[in-house]
């Protein structure tokens, strides 16, 4: 069973107070991709796509983020969960991603 | 916890350390007080992150971050639904007592100047003048205790730097409360966060094979 429910994030990076950096994939194979958030127009993700185990969240995408205010900038990372596939819309195109979980990518 | 379904934002306090990467406040600016408002301000962003259900954020802390969590948690108007705490550092107002005693002699290792004392079992912190003026006399357990969802506390029976007592007693304070002792346990539950006491006190370094069980059923217990 396959579940298509697309989540738009743009609108995240637009909210006060909070500002994405840089978002890390980690791709089933290869090495872990690291996108500017500068560079980035758009990313859909595709929670649930797996046809694996859709309703066991296994895949993690890590965002590195600032909060600001009260003259403070504060540099967290969020782990967001999920069986995630991810189209990244970059000016040259779009990349596709299916991210999964890795041991580095926790301790990151 | 990403795995296991939720969303888990890790920062750095602005000023705790000198790697700190979030700016605007120094180390010798930082105390207790000043990470709670981080922390704040913090959930205030996370609030409005999509996906994010602002009813169902859970803080967890460990050691001072124990401390702040447990502090920031009493404002109600912030509407905290779980409280995590590793080894929570109440016992702060009690060491900054104690090196008081010994004046400038307390001052060991961390060079930082009267009214402060420094470097404490090379954690790479130490306690400014600013933090010990805030925290100097501080009564925890009368500043904790009203907020009223469960808390769960874990404390290491081995803990060389926050004895479990502090732990004990704080359960007796809140209305709802958990204590999980591991046993053997020092002040960190693995090698990432025990820094140069993972090889004191005799026992395994690595206790995430209990802790993060104990933290997963509790997530899944008060907030899905």
């Amino acid at each position: 069973m396959k579940r298509f429910a697309a989540i738009s994030i743009a609108t995240a990076f637009a909210i006060a107070g909070l500002q994405a950096q840089r978002v890390v994939i980690y791709p089933k194979s290869g090495d872990a991709i690291t996108y500017n958030i500068s560079e980035i127009d758009h990313i859909e993700f595709l929670p649930g796509s797996s046809d694996d185990n859709p309703d066991e969240p296994s895949d993690v995408m890590i965002w590195e983020e600032k909060c600001h205010g009260d003259g403070i900038s504060i540099y967290g990372k969020m782990y967001r969960p999920g069986n995630v596939s991810a189209n990244v819309k970059l000016p040259t195109g779009i990349q596709s991603h299916s991210a999964s979980p890795t041991a580095d990518a926790m301790n990151a | 916890m990403a795995k296991a379904g939720f969303c888990a934002y890790a920062f750095d306090f602005c000023g705790a350390c000198d790697d700190s990467r979030s700016t605007g406040r120094t180390t010798d600016e930082m105390t207790p007080f000043t990470e709670v408002a981080d922390l704040k301000l913090v959930i205030s962003c996370l609030k409005q992150m999509e996906g994010i259900d602002p009813e169902k954020i859970c803080l967890l802390g460990s050691s001072l971050g124990g401390l702040v969590s447990a502090l920031t948690a009493e404002d109600a108007s912030l509407g905290i639904a779980g409280l995590i705490l590793f080894y929570p550092a109440f016992n702060i107002p009690d060491l900054i007592a104690l090196m008081d005693q010994f004046g400038d002699f307390g001052n060991l290792g961390g060079g930082l100047g009267g009214g402060s004392w420094g470097d404490f079992g090379g954690m790479g912190m130490g306690y400014s003048e600013a933090f010990c003026n805030a925290m100097r006399g501080y009564d925890v357990y009368a500043n904790i205790g009203t907020f009223a969802k469960n808390v769960l506390i874990l404390h290491g029976s081995n803990d060389m730097i926050v004895k479990i007592s502090y732990s004990e007693k704080a359960v007796e304070t809140y209305p709802d409360a958990t204590l999980v002792t591991i046993e053997g346990a020092n002040h960190g539950f693995n090698a990432d966060n025990l820094g140069s006491f993972g090889s004191m006190m005799g026992g395994s370094t690595d206790y995430d094979s209990i802790v993060i069980p104990e933290v997963i059923n509790y997530l899944n217990s008060h907030l899905k």
